[in-house]
Protein backbone atom coordinates (compact mmCIF):
# COMPACT_ATOMS: atom_id res chain seq x y z
CA UNK A 1 0.00 0.00 0.00
CA UNK A 2 0.94 3.23 -0.43
CA UNK A 3 -0.11 5.76 2.02
CA UNK A 4 -0.29 8.64 0.10
CA UNK A 5 -3.03 7.41 -2.19
CA UNK A 6 -6.34 6.61 -0.66
CA UNK A 7 -7.29 5.33 -3.79
CA UNK A 8 -4.59 3.55 -6.53
CA UNK A 9 -6.65 2.06 -9.83
CA UNK A 10 -5.06 -0.21 -11.56
CA UNK A 11 -5.31 -1.41 -15.12
CA UNK A 12 -9.28 -1.15 -13.99
CA UNK A 13 -11.62 -2.55 -16.77
CA UNK A 14 -15.29 -3.52 -16.71
CA UNK A 15 -16.84 -5.30 -20.22
CA UNK A 16 -20.88 -5.20 -20.63
CA UNK A 17 -20.65 -8.13 -24.01
CA UNK A 18 -18.43 -6.42 -26.42
CA UNK A 19 -18.42 -2.97 -24.72
CA UNK A 20 -15.73 -2.03 -22.41
CA UNK A 21 -17.57 0.52 -20.21
CA UNK A 22 -14.21 1.49 -18.36
CA UNK A 23 -11.31 0.15 -20.16
CA UNK A 24 -7.68 0.04 -18.41
CA UNK A 25 -8.06 2.89 -15.72
CA UNK A 26 -5.12 4.08 -13.65
CA UNK A 27 -5.67 6.70 -11.11
CA UNK A 28 -4.60 7.75 -7.98
CA UNK A 29 -6.40 9.77 -5.28
CA UNK A 30 -4.27 11.55 -2.55
CA UNK A 31 -5.52 11.27 1.46
CA UNK A 32 -7.94 14.30 1.82
CA UNK A 33 -8.14 15.38 -1.54
CA UNK A 34 -11.82 16.76 -3.39
CA UNK A 35 -11.77 14.96 -6.56
CA UNK A 36 -13.98 15.59 -9.41
CA UNK A 37 -14.59 12.81 -11.60
CA UNK A 38 -16.06 14.37 -15.19
CA UNK A 39 -17.13 12.84 -18.18
CA UNK A 40 -20.20 12.81 -20.34
CA UNK A 41 -23.48 11.09 -19.93
CA UNK A 42 -22.06 6.89 -20.27
CA UNK A 43 -18.44 7.82 -19.70
CA UNK A 44 -18.24 5.02 -17.13
CA UNK A 45 -17.88 7.37 -14.10
CA UNK A 46 -20.91 5.51 -11.91
CA UNK A 47 -19.41 1.95 -13.27
CA UNK A 48 -16.17 2.91 -11.85
CA UNK A 49 -17.87 4.01 -8.38
CA UNK A 50 -19.52 0.97 -8.56
CA UNK A 51 -16.56 -1.37 -8.61
CA UNK A 52 -14.53 0.89 -5.96
CA UNK A 53 -17.34 0.82 -4.04
CA UNK A 54 -17.11 -3.48 -4.33
CA UNK A 55 -20.93 -3.12 -5.52
CA UNK A 56 -19.71 -4.53 -9.03
CA UNK A 57 -16.81 -7.04 -9.99
CA UNK A 58 -14.35 -5.40 -12.45
CA UNK A 59 -13.71 -7.37 -15.76
CA UNK A 60 -9.61 -7.08 -15.08
CA UNK A 61 -7.65 -4.52 -13.16
CA UNK A 62 -7.39 -4.18 -9.63
CA UNK A 63 -7.52 -1.22 -7.01
CA UNK A 64 -6.90 -0.10 -3.51
CA UNK A 65 -9.35 1.93 -1.44
CA UNK A 66 -7.85 2.63 1.82
CA UNK A 67 -5.19 0.50 1.71
CA UNK A 68 -7.47 -2.13 0.63
CA UNK A 69 -7.77 -4.36 -2.50
CA UNK A 70 -11.40 -3.81 -3.51
CA UNK A 71 -11.28 -7.53 -4.99
CA UNK A 72 -10.22 -9.79 -1.69
CA UNK A 73 -10.48 -7.56 0.83
CA UNK A 74 -14.18 -6.29 0.12
CA UNK A 75 -15.58 -5.86 3.85
CA UNK A 76 -12.25 -3.86 4.55
CA UNK A 77 -13.02 -1.38 1.80
CA UNK A 78 -17.17 -0.57 3.20
CA UNK A 79 -15.94 -0.42 6.80
CA UNK A 80 -13.75 2.70 5.47
CA UNK A 81 -15.95 3.76 2.71
CA UNK A 82 -19.04 6.01 2.65
CA UNK A 83 -21.19 6.23 -0.23
CA UNK A 84 -24.14 8.16 -1.70
CA UNK A 85 -25.74 7.11 -5.38
CA UNK A 86 -27.48 9.27 -7.39
CA UNK A 87 -31.07 9.85 -6.40
CA UNK A 88 -31.51 7.56 -3.33
CA UNK A 89 -34.54 7.83 -1.69
CA UNK A 90 -33.57 5.86 1.34
CA UNK A 91 -36.69 4.65 3.06
CA UNK A 92 -39.49 7.24 2.92
CA UNK A 93 -41.66 5.65 6.01
CA UNK A 94 -39.19 5.74 8.43
CA UNK A 95 -38.08 9.35 10.40
CA UNK A 96 -34.09 10.43 9.69
CA UNK A 97 -33.72 9.30 12.82
CA UNK A 98 -34.84 5.60 12.12
CA UNK A 99 -33.14 5.80 8.47
CA UNK A 100 -29.32 6.65 10.33
CA UNK A 101 -29.80 3.97 12.92
CA UNK A 102 -30.55 1.15 10.58
CA UNK A 103 -27.26 2.42 8.43
CA UNK A 104 -25.31 2.65 11.65
CA UNK A 105 -26.05 -0.92 12.93
CA UNK A 106 -25.10 -2.52 9.92
CA UNK A 107 -22.20 -0.50 10.10
CA UNK A 108 -21.35 -1.78 13.38
CA UNK A 109 -22.53 1.26 15.56
CA UNK A 110 -23.88 -0.44 18.54
CA UNK A 111 -24.48 3.00 20.52
CA UNK A 112 -25.46 5.08 17.42
CA UNK A 113 -27.92 7.59 19.33
CA UNK A 114 -25.25 9.86 20.24
CA UNK A 115 -23.61 9.72 17.01
CA UNK A 116 -26.82 10.37 14.82
CA UNK A 117 -27.44 13.80 16.97
CA UNK A 118 -23.61 14.72 16.41
CA UNK A 119 -23.93 14.16 12.70
CA UNK A 120 -27.18 15.60 12.15
CA UNK A 121 -25.94 18.55 14.30
CA UNK A 122 -22.97 19.07 11.97
CA UNK A 123 -25.36 18.95 8.74
CA UNK A 124 -27.71 21.96 10.68
CA UNK A 125 -30.31 18.96 10.41
CA UNK A 126 -31.21 18.06 13.94
CA UNK A 127 -34.33 19.71 13.75
CA UNK A 128 -35.66 17.00 10.80
CA UNK A 129 -34.66 13.72 13.18
CA UNK A 130 -38.34 12.93 13.66
CA UNK A 131 -39.86 13.77 10.23
CA UNK A 132 -40.43 11.08 7.83
CA UNK A 133 -38.50 10.95 4.55
CA UNK A 134 -41.10 11.00 2.69
CA UNK A 135 -42.09 14.08 4.10
CA UNK A 136 -38.61 16.05 3.21
CA UNK A 137 -37.57 18.09 0.81
CA UNK A 138 -35.02 16.95 -1.92
CA UNK A 139 -32.15 19.49 -0.45
CA UNK A 140 -32.82 17.55 2.86
CA UNK A 141 -33.02 14.54 1.95
CA UNK A 142 -29.79 14.73 0.68
CA UNK A 143 -28.16 16.11 3.62
CA UNK A 144 -29.98 13.01 5.14
CA UNK A 145 -28.13 10.74 2.54
CA UNK A 146 -25.04 11.86 3.62
CA UNK A 147 -25.41 11.98 7.09
CA UNK A 148 -26.02 7.80 6.27
CA UNK A 149 -22.88 7.85 4.52
CA UNK A 150 -20.34 9.37 6.83
CA UNK A 151 -22.00 8.17 10.44
CA UNK A 152 -19.25 5.72 10.47
CA UNK A 153 -17.02 8.25 9.95
CA UNK A 154 -15.11 6.59 7.02
CA UNK A 155 -11.76 7.61 5.18
CA UNK A 156 -13.31 7.92 1.67
CA UNK A 157 -16.70 9.52 0.67
CA UNK A 158 -18.24 8.94 -2.96
CA UNK A 159 -20.58 11.14 -3.94
CA UNK A 160 -22.58 10.20 -7.51
CA UNK A 161 -24.15 13.63 -9.12
CA UNK A 162 -24.68 14.44 -5.21
CA UNK A 163 -26.40 18.16 -6.45
CA UNK A 164 -28.18 16.18 -9.31
CA UNK A 165 -32.09 17.83 -9.00
CA UNK A 166 -30.87 20.25 -6.35
CA UNK A 167 -32.04 24.25 -6.33
CA UNK A 168 -29.11 26.75 -6.79
CA UNK A 169 -29.71 26.80 -2.70
CA UNK A 170 -29.09 23.26 -1.67
CA UNK A 171 -26.54 23.18 -4.15
CA UNK A 172 -25.09 26.07 -2.23
CA UNK A 173 -25.76 23.73 1.04
CA UNK A 174 -24.16 21.20 0.12
CA UNK A 175 -21.01 22.63 -1.21
CA UNK A 176 -20.97 24.23 1.76
CA UNK A 177 -21.51 20.81 4.16
CA UNK A 178 -19.00 18.73 1.90
CA UNK A 179 -16.32 21.82 2.27
CA UNK A 180 -16.26 21.88 5.77
CA UNK A 181 -16.47 17.96 5.96
CA UNK A 182 -13.31 17.91 4.52
CA UNK A 183 -11.52 20.60 6.02
CA UNK A 184 -12.56 18.97 9.72
CA UNK A 185 -12.39 15.78 9.31
CA UNK A 186 -10.02 15.51 6.23
CA UNK A 187 -11.74 12.91 4.56
CA UNK A 188 -11.09 12.28 1.30
CA UNK A 189 -13.95 12.78 -1.02
CA UNK A 190 -14.68 11.54 -4.59
CA UNK A 191 -17.18 13.07 -6.68
CA UNK A 192 -18.88 12.19 -10.26
CA UNK A 193 -20.24 15.36 -11.26
CA UNK A 194 -21.71 17.35 -14.66
CA UNK A 195 -21.71 20.78 -12.86
CA UNK A 196 -18.14 22.17 -13.82
CA UNK A 197 -18.91 25.03 -11.56
CA UNK A 198 -19.06 23.07 -8.27
CA UNK A 199 -15.54 21.25 -9.47
CA UNK A 200 -14.36 24.65 -9.77
CA UNK A 201 -15.68 25.54 -6.45
CA UNK A 202 -14.94 22.58 -4.43
CA UNK A 203 -12.11 19.91 -6.24
CA UNK A 204 -8.59 20.15 -5.32
CA UNK A 205 -8.27 17.79 -8.28
CA UNK A 206 -10.13 16.88 -11.50
CA UNK A 207 -10.03 13.28 -14.03
CA UNK A 208 -11.90 13.07 -16.96
CA UNK A 209 -13.32 10.04 -17.97
CA UNK A 210 -14.32 9.52 -21.48
CA UNK A 211 -15.93 6.22 -23.22
CA UNK A 212 -13.91 4.34 -20.30
CA UNK A 213 -11.03 5.69 -20.37
CA UNK A 214 -9.30 8.50 -18.55
CA UNK A 215 -8.02 11.28 -21.03
CA UNK A 216 -6.78 13.56 -18.36
CA UNK A 217 -6.00 13.75 -14.72
CA UNK A 218 -4.31 16.39 -12.68
CA UNK A 219 -4.86 19.14 -9.70
CA UNK A 220 -7.26 21.90 -10.98
CA UNK A 221 -4.79 24.83 -10.60
CA UNK A 222 -2.36 22.43 -12.95
CA UNK A 223 -5.41 21.63 -15.44
CA UNK A 224 -5.85 25.73 -15.42
CA UNK A 225 -2.54 26.66 -16.05
CA UNK A 226 -1.92 23.81 -18.70
CA UNK A 227 -4.93 25.25 -20.71
CA UNK A 228 -4.22 28.93 -20.07
CA UNK A 229 -5.53 30.17 -23.25
CA UNK A 230 -9.12 29.03 -22.04
CA UNK A 231 -11.02 31.29 -20.48
CA UNK A 232 -13.09 28.35 -17.61
CA UNK A 233 -13.59 24.94 -16.70
CA UNK A 234 -15.69 24.49 -19.69
CA UNK A 235 -13.98 25.59 -22.11
CA UNK A 236 -11.11 23.24 -20.67
CA UNK A 237 -12.85 20.38 -20.28
CA UNK A 238 -14.41 20.55 -23.90
CA UNK A 239 -10.97 21.03 -24.73
CA UNK A 240 -9.70 18.01 -23.39
CA UNK A 241 -12.99 16.18 -25.00
CA UNK A 242 -12.13 17.18 -28.26
CA UNK A 243 -9.13 16.41 -28.04
CA UNK A 244 -9.50 12.34 -27.32
CA UNK A 245 -11.76 12.55 -30.44
CA UNK A 246 -9.20 14.12 -32.80
CA UNK A 247 -6.90 11.12 -31.85
CA UNK B 1 -26.29 -7.55 16.62
CA UNK B 2 -25.86 -9.50 13.88
CA UNK B 3 -26.59 -7.69 9.96
CA UNK B 4 -28.57 -11.05 9.20
CA UNK B 5 -31.04 -9.74 12.73
CA UNK B 6 -31.16 -6.02 12.05
CA UNK B 7 -32.06 -6.44 8.16
CA UNK B 8 -34.52 -9.16 9.59
CA UNK B 9 -35.97 -7.14 12.04
CA UNK B 10 -36.45 -4.30 9.82
CA UNK B 11 -37.90 -6.46 6.96
CA UNK B 12 -40.86 -7.60 9.32
CA UNK B 13 -41.57 -4.18 11.18
CA UNK B 14 -41.95 -3.09 7.23
CA UNK B 15 -44.13 -5.62 6.22
CA UNK B 16 -46.59 -4.83 9.18
CA UNK B 17 -46.51 -1.30 8.77
CA UNK B 18 -47.56 -1.64 4.88
CA UNK B 19 -50.88 -3.22 6.16
CA UNK B 20 -50.16 -6.32 4.31
CA UNK B 21 -50.17 -8.56 7.62
CA UNK B 22 -54.04 -7.26 8.26
CA UNK B 23 -55.09 -7.45 4.71
CA UNK B 24 -53.47 -11.34 4.71
CA UNK B 25 -54.43 -11.82 8.00
CA UNK B 26 -57.89 -11.16 7.76
CA UNK B 27 -58.19 -12.82 4.50
CA UNK B 28 -56.40 -16.09 5.58
CA UNK B 29 -59.18 -16.47 8.93
CA UNK B 30 -62.02 -15.28 6.78
CA UNK B 31 -61.11 -18.45 4.43
CA UNK B 32 -60.11 -20.70 7.48
CA UNK B 33 -64.05 -20.10 9.21
CA UNK B 34 -65.45 -20.24 6.13
CA UNK B 35 -64.15 -23.86 5.60
CA UNK B 36 -65.12 -24.82 9.32
CA UNK B 37 -68.53 -23.69 8.90
CA UNK B 38 -69.18 -24.79 5.59
CA UNK B 39 -68.12 -28.18 6.65
CA UNK B 40 -69.59 -28.41 9.67
CA UNK B 41 -73.04 -27.65 7.84
CA UNK B 42 -72.22 -30.38 5.70
CA UNK B 43 -71.80 -32.67 8.48
CA UNK B 44 -74.73 -32.08 10.28
CA UNK B 45 -76.25 -32.38 7.59
CA UNK B 46 -75.04 -35.59 6.67
CA UNK B 47 -75.98 -36.84 10.40
CA UNK B 48 -79.33 -35.62 9.93
CA UNK B 49 -80.18 -37.53 6.88
CA UNK B 50 -78.70 -40.31 8.40
CA UNK B 51 -81.18 -40.17 11.38
CA UNK B 52 -84.01 -39.61 9.03
CA UNK B 53 -83.06 -42.52 7.09
CA UNK B 54 -82.65 -44.73 10.02
CA UNK B 55 -85.73 -43.63 11.77
CA UNK B 56 -87.48 -44.26 8.31
CA UNK B 57 -85.91 -47.43 8.13
CA UNK B 58 -87.21 -48.72 11.73
CA UNK B 59 -91.13 -47.12 11.16
CA UNK B 60 -90.81 -49.45 8.35
CA UNK B 61 -89.88 -52.53 10.25
CA UNK B 62 -85.90 -53.07 8.61
CA UNK B 63 -82.59 -53.25 10.94
CA UNK B 64 -81.18 -49.97 9.36
CA UNK B 65 -77.46 -50.75 8.11
CA UNK B 66 -74.37 -48.75 8.14
CA UNK B 67 -72.63 -47.06 10.91
CA UNK B 68 -73.63 -42.85 11.74
CA UNK B 69 -71.57 -40.34 10.16
CA UNK B 70 -68.16 -40.29 12.91
CA UNK B 71 -66.82 -36.67 13.01
CA UNK B 72 -63.36 -36.06 12.42
CA UNK B 73 -62.49 -33.02 13.40
CA UNK B 74 -59.50 -32.31 11.29
CA UNK B 75 -62.06 -33.32 7.94
CA UNK B 76 -63.27 -29.80 8.50
CA UNK B 77 -60.23 -28.56 7.84
CA UNK B 78 -60.13 -29.14 4.27
CA UNK B 79 -61.02 -26.17 2.95
CA UNK B 80 -58.67 -24.40 4.60
CA UNK B 81 -55.77 -26.45 2.94
CA UNK B 82 -57.34 -25.83 -0.04
CA UNK B 83 -57.70 -22.12 0.47
CA UNK B 84 -54.05 -22.30 1.83
CA UNK B 85 -52.09 -23.89 -1.19
CA UNK B 86 -53.88 -20.68 -3.54
CA UNK B 87 -53.59 -17.54 -1.59
CA UNK B 88 -50.64 -18.94 0.59
CA UNK B 89 -48.23 -19.52 -2.68
CA UNK B 90 -49.80 -15.85 -3.89
CA UNK B 91 -48.53 -14.70 -0.61
CA UNK B 92 -45.14 -15.85 -0.90
CA UNK B 93 -44.15 -14.55 -4.49
CA UNK B 94 -45.51 -11.13 -3.24
CA UNK B 95 -43.23 -10.95 -0.74
CA UNK B 96 -40.54 -12.52 -2.80
CA UNK B 97 -41.07 -10.54 -5.16
CA UNK B 98 -40.73 -7.28 -3.85
CA UNK B 99 -38.48 -7.83 -0.60
CA UNK B 100 -35.09 -7.10 -2.54
CA UNK B 101 -36.76 -5.55 -5.81
CA UNK B 102 -37.79 -2.81 -3.92
CA UNK B 103 -35.03 -1.75 -2.58
CA UNK B 104 -33.36 -2.32 -6.18
CA UNK B 105 -35.93 0.61 -7.45
CA UNK B 106 -35.04 2.92 -4.34
CA UNK B 107 -30.94 2.23 -4.39
CA UNK B 108 -31.35 1.83 -0.78
CA UNK B 109 -29.64 -1.64 -1.64
CA UNK B 110 -26.45 -0.12 -2.80
CA UNK B 111 -26.15 1.34 0.82
CA UNK B 112 -26.72 -1.59 2.00
CA UNK B 113 -24.33 -3.36 0.19
CA UNK B 114 -21.37 -0.57 0.27
CA UNK B 115 -21.66 -1.74 4.42
CA UNK B 116 -19.91 -3.88 5.86
CA UNK B 117 -22.90 -6.39 5.14
CA UNK B 118 -22.22 -9.69 3.52
CA UNK B 119 -24.48 -10.66 0.23
CA UNK B 120 -25.29 -13.72 2.32
CA UNK B 121 -26.46 -11.66 5.46
CA UNK B 122 -28.53 -9.67 2.98
CA UNK B 123 -30.35 -12.93 1.83
CA UNK B 124 -30.76 -14.64 5.40
CA UNK B 125 -31.52 -10.99 7.23
CA UNK B 126 -34.76 -10.86 4.31
CA UNK B 127 -36.10 -14.46 4.68
CA UNK B 128 -35.59 -14.39 8.41
CA UNK B 129 -38.13 -11.41 8.06
CA UNK B 130 -41.14 -12.21 5.90
CA UNK B 131 -40.27 -15.78 7.43
CA UNK B 132 -41.30 -14.54 10.56
CA UNK B 133 -44.03 -12.78 9.36
CA UNK B 134 -45.45 -15.85 7.48
CA UNK B 135 -44.60 -17.82 10.64
CA UNK B 136 -47.03 -15.40 12.55
CA UNK B 137 -49.75 -15.77 10.42
CA UNK B 138 -49.99 -19.20 10.08
CA UNK B 139 -49.74 -19.48 14.25
CA UNK B 140 -52.88 -17.37 14.06
CA UNK B 141 -54.89 -19.53 11.17
CA UNK B 142 -53.73 -22.28 13.37
CA UNK B 143 -55.36 -20.70 16.69
CA UNK B 144 -57.97 -19.87 14.68
CA UNK B 145 -58.86 -22.77 12.88
CA UNK B 146 -58.91 -24.67 16.51
CA UNK B 147 -61.01 -22.12 18.09
CA UNK B 148 -63.48 -22.19 15.29
CA UNK B 149 -63.36 -26.45 15.29
CA UNK B 150 -64.29 -26.18 18.84
CA UNK B 151 -66.67 -23.45 19.04
CA UNK B 152 -68.75 -24.02 15.90
CA UNK B 153 -68.09 -26.85 15.07
CA UNK B 154 -68.62 -28.33 18.66
CA UNK B 155 -65.21 -30.79 18.15
CA UNK B 156 -62.49 -32.29 21.18
CA UNK B 157 -59.71 -32.45 19.72
CA UNK B 158 -57.08 -34.44 21.33
CA UNK B 159 -53.49 -34.40 21.88
CA UNK B 160 -53.15 -36.05 18.57
CA UNK B 161 -54.76 -33.91 16.35
CA UNK B 162 -53.22 -30.57 17.57
CA UNK B 163 -49.85 -32.13 16.90
CA UNK B 164 -51.36 -33.28 13.54
CA UNK B 165 -52.58 -29.51 13.31
CA UNK B 166 -48.98 -28.13 14.35
CA UNK B 167 -47.41 -30.56 11.72
CA UNK B 168 -49.86 -29.00 8.53
CA UNK B 169 -48.84 -25.04 9.90
CA UNK B 170 -45.21 -26.40 9.58
CA UNK B 171 -45.35 -27.85 5.77
CA UNK B 172 -47.71 -24.74 4.94
CA UNK B 173 -44.91 -22.85 5.93
CA UNK B 174 -42.34 -24.54 3.95
CA UNK B 175 -44.75 -24.66 0.96
CA UNK B 176 -45.04 -20.78 1.18
CA UNK B 177 -41.87 -20.06 2.00
CA UNK B 178 -40.68 -22.02 -1.20
CA UNK B 179 -42.85 -19.50 -3.60
CA UNK B 180 -41.05 -16.72 -1.13
CA UNK B 181 -37.86 -18.43 -2.44
CA UNK B 182 -38.70 -18.87 -6.23
CA UNK B 183 -40.38 -15.04 -6.40
CA UNK B 184 -37.14 -13.43 -5.38
CA UNK B 185 -35.06 -15.66 -7.41
CA UNK B 186 -37.25 -14.27 -10.63
CA UNK B 187 -37.02 -10.34 -9.33
CA UNK B 188 -33.28 -10.88 -8.45
CA UNK B 189 -33.01 -12.79 -11.88
CA UNK B 190 -34.80 -10.63 -14.59
CA UNK B 191 -34.16 -7.05 -15.52
CA UNK B 192 -37.76 -5.45 -14.52
CA UNK B 193 -40.22 -6.42 -11.88
CA UNK B 194 -42.68 -6.78 -13.91
CA UNK B 195 -41.45 -9.62 -15.69
CA UNK B 196 -40.63 -11.66 -12.61
CA UNK B 197 -43.97 -10.98 -12.07
CA UNK B 198 -45.42 -12.24 -14.76
CA UNK B 199 -43.30 -15.26 -14.84
CA UNK B 200 -43.90 -15.84 -10.92
CA UNK B 201 -47.72 -15.79 -11.30
CA UNK B 202 -47.19 -18.30 -14.92
CA UNK B 203 -45.84 -20.44 -12.65
CA UNK B 204 -48.51 -20.13 -10.52
CA UNK B 205 -50.82 -20.80 -12.61
CA UNK B 206 -49.68 -23.74 -14.12
CA UNK B 207 -48.29 -25.98 -10.81
CA UNK B 208 -50.90 -24.66 -8.23
CA UNK B 209 -54.53 -24.55 -10.28
CA UNK B 210 -53.79 -26.09 -13.61
CA UNK B 211 -51.68 -29.36 -13.08
CA UNK B 212 -53.60 -30.66 -10.05
CA UNK B 213 -57.19 -29.31 -11.56
CA UNK B 214 -55.37 -31.55 -14.65
CA UNK B 215 -54.79 -34.40 -11.76
CA UNK B 216 -58.49 -34.19 -10.20
CA UNK B 217 -60.18 -34.30 -13.26
CA UNK B 218 -58.97 -37.57 -14.06
CA UNK B 219 -59.32 -38.84 -10.73
CA UNK B 220 -62.17 -40.96 -11.79
CA UNK B 221 -63.29 -41.03 -7.71
CA UNK B 222 -63.79 -37.61 -8.30
CA UNK B 223 -66.61 -38.04 -10.36
CA UNK B 224 -69.57 -38.24 -7.93
CA UNK B 225 -69.39 -35.95 -4.91
CA UNK B 226 -68.40 -38.09 -1.97
CA UNK B 227 -66.39 -40.31 -3.88
CA UNK B 228 -67.48 -42.57 -7.12
CA UNK B 229 -66.21 -45.69 -5.30
CA UNK B 230 -67.95 -44.96 -2.14
CA UNK B 231 -71.07 -44.25 -3.85
CA UNK B 232 -70.93 -47.59 -5.49
CA UNK B 233 -70.14 -49.00 -1.95
CA UNK B 234 -66.83 -50.52 -3.07
CA UNK B 235 -64.12 -50.97 -0.71
CA UNK B 236 -60.33 -49.59 -0.71
CA UNK B 237 -59.56 -53.56 -1.80
CA UNK B 238 -61.89 -53.60 -4.29
CA UNK B 239 -61.26 -49.87 -5.74
CA UNK B 240 -57.99 -50.89 -5.72
CA UNK B 241 -58.50 -54.08 -7.90
CA UNK B 242 -60.80 -51.93 -11.07
CA UNK B 243 -58.32 -49.03 -10.73
CA UNK B 244 -55.16 -51.94 -11.59
CA UNK B 245 -56.82 -52.18 -14.27
CA UNK B 246 -55.92 -49.12 -15.49
CA UNK B 247 -52.68 -48.75 -14.50
CA UNK B 248 -51.34 -46.55 -17.63
CA UNK B 249 -53.90 -44.17 -16.75
CA UNK B 250 -53.38 -43.84 -13.58
CA UNK B 251 -49.80 -43.69 -13.79
CA UNK B 252 -50.16 -41.13 -15.89
CA UNK B 253 -52.58 -39.03 -14.07
CA UNK B 254 -50.10 -39.64 -10.93
CA UNK B 255 -47.15 -38.33 -13.10
CA UNK B 256 -48.96 -35.18 -14.14
CA UNK B 257 -49.89 -34.03 -10.28
CA UNK B 258 -46.25 -34.97 -8.89
CA UNK B 259 -45.14 -32.18 -11.35
CA UNK B 260 -46.80 -29.70 -8.99
CA UNK B 261 -44.88 -28.72 -5.42
CA UNK B 262 -49.06 -27.94 -4.99
CA UNK B 263 -50.17 -31.51 -5.17
CA UNK B 264 -47.01 -32.79 -2.65
CA UNK B 265 -48.12 -30.40 0.18
CA UNK B 266 -51.89 -31.04 -0.61
CA UNK B 267 -51.26 -34.92 -0.32
CA UNK B 268 -49.21 -34.22 3.08
CA UNK B 269 -51.94 -31.56 4.88
CA UNK B 270 -54.78 -34.10 3.93
CA UNK B 271 -52.66 -37.41 4.97
CA UNK B 272 -52.08 -35.60 8.40
CA UNK B 273 -56.12 -34.57 8.15
CA UNK B 274 -57.33 -37.53 7.91
CA UNK B 275 -59.19 -36.39 4.41
CA UNK B 276 -58.30 -39.39 2.94
CA UNK B 277 -60.61 -42.31 5.01
CA UNK B 278 -57.66 -44.63 5.41
CA UNK B 279 -55.40 -42.34 7.22
CA UNK B 280 -58.22 -41.21 10.07
CA UNK B 281 -56.67 -42.84 13.41
CA UNK B 282 -53.54 -43.11 11.70
CA UNK B 283 -50.43 -42.36 14.16
CA UNK B 284 -48.31 -39.55 13.02
CA UNK B 285 -45.25 -41.11 12.62
CA UNK B 286 -47.23 -43.93 10.20
CA UNK B 287 -48.69 -40.99 8.54
CA UNK B 288 -44.96 -39.06 7.99
CA UNK B 289 -43.24 -42.58 7.21
CA UNK B 290 -46.11 -42.70 3.99
CA UNK B 291 -45.78 -39.32 2.77
CA UNK B 292 -42.10 -38.69 3.26
CA UNK B 293 -41.52 -38.25 -0.48
CA UNK B 294 -44.22 -35.72 -0.39
CA UNK B 295 -42.86 -33.83 2.63
CA UNK B 296 -39.42 -34.41 0.79
CA UNK B 297 -40.38 -32.60 -2.11
CA UNK B 298 -41.62 -29.61 -0.69
CA UNK B 299 -38.84 -29.01 1.37
CA UNK B 300 -36.32 -29.70 -1.63
CA UNK B 301 -38.42 -27.19 -3.69
CA UNK B 302 -37.84 -24.53 -0.70
CA UNK B 303 -34.11 -25.86 -0.62
CA UNK B 304 -33.36 -25.00 -4.07
CA UNK B 305 -34.97 -21.98 -3.98
CA UNK B 306 -32.92 -20.75 -1.21
CA UNK B 307 -29.92 -22.05 -2.86
CA UNK B 308 -30.47 -20.52 -6.29
CA UNK B 309 -30.94 -16.86 -4.12
CA UNK B 310 -27.83 -17.50 -2.40
CA UNK B 311 -26.31 -18.28 -6.07
CA UNK B 312 -27.46 -15.30 -7.92
CA UNK B 313 -26.47 -13.09 -5.23
CA UNK B 314 -23.26 -14.10 -5.04
CA UNK B 315 -23.06 -12.71 -8.46
CA UNK B 316 -21.75 -9.32 -8.44
CA UNK B 317 -23.38 -7.65 -11.22
CA UNK B 318 -27.02 -8.52 -10.77
CA UNK B 319 -27.85 -6.33 -7.86
CA UNK B 320 -26.06 -3.11 -9.91
CA UNK B 321 -27.70 -1.87 -13.07
CA UNK B 322 -26.45 1.26 -14.80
Amino acid sequence: MNPQFIIDVRSLSKKYGDHFAVDSLNLKVAEGEIFGFLGHNGAGKTTTVNMLTTLLQPTSGSALVAGFDILREGVEVRKRIGYLPENVQLYDSMSAFENLEYFAKLSGISKPGERILQVLDFLDAAGYRDKKMGTLSKGMRQRIGIAQAILHEPKVLFLDEPTSGLDPFGVKQLRGTLLRLNKESGMTIFMNTHLLSEVTKMCSTIGVLSHGKLIHADSLANTMRRFNDESSLEQVYLTIEEGRYEK
Amino acid sequence: MNNSLIIGRKEFKDILHSGLFLTVLQLLLALTATSVIVSSLVFKSQVSSYQSSFHILKELGKQPGGPEPQLFPLNLLRGAVDYLEIAGAILGILLGSLTIAREKNTQTLKLILTRPVSRKDLLFGKMLGNATFIGIVLVFVGLFAFLSLVFVAGAVLALTELIKLLLVLVISWIYIMAFFSLAAFLSLGMRTLSNALILAFTIWLVFVLILPQIGDTMDPDNQVPGGFFNSIHFNKEQEKQVLARFGSYENARNFIEELSVTKHYERTAFALFGIKPEFNGMQVPDILGQKWFDILVTVLFFATGTFANYSILNKKDILVWD
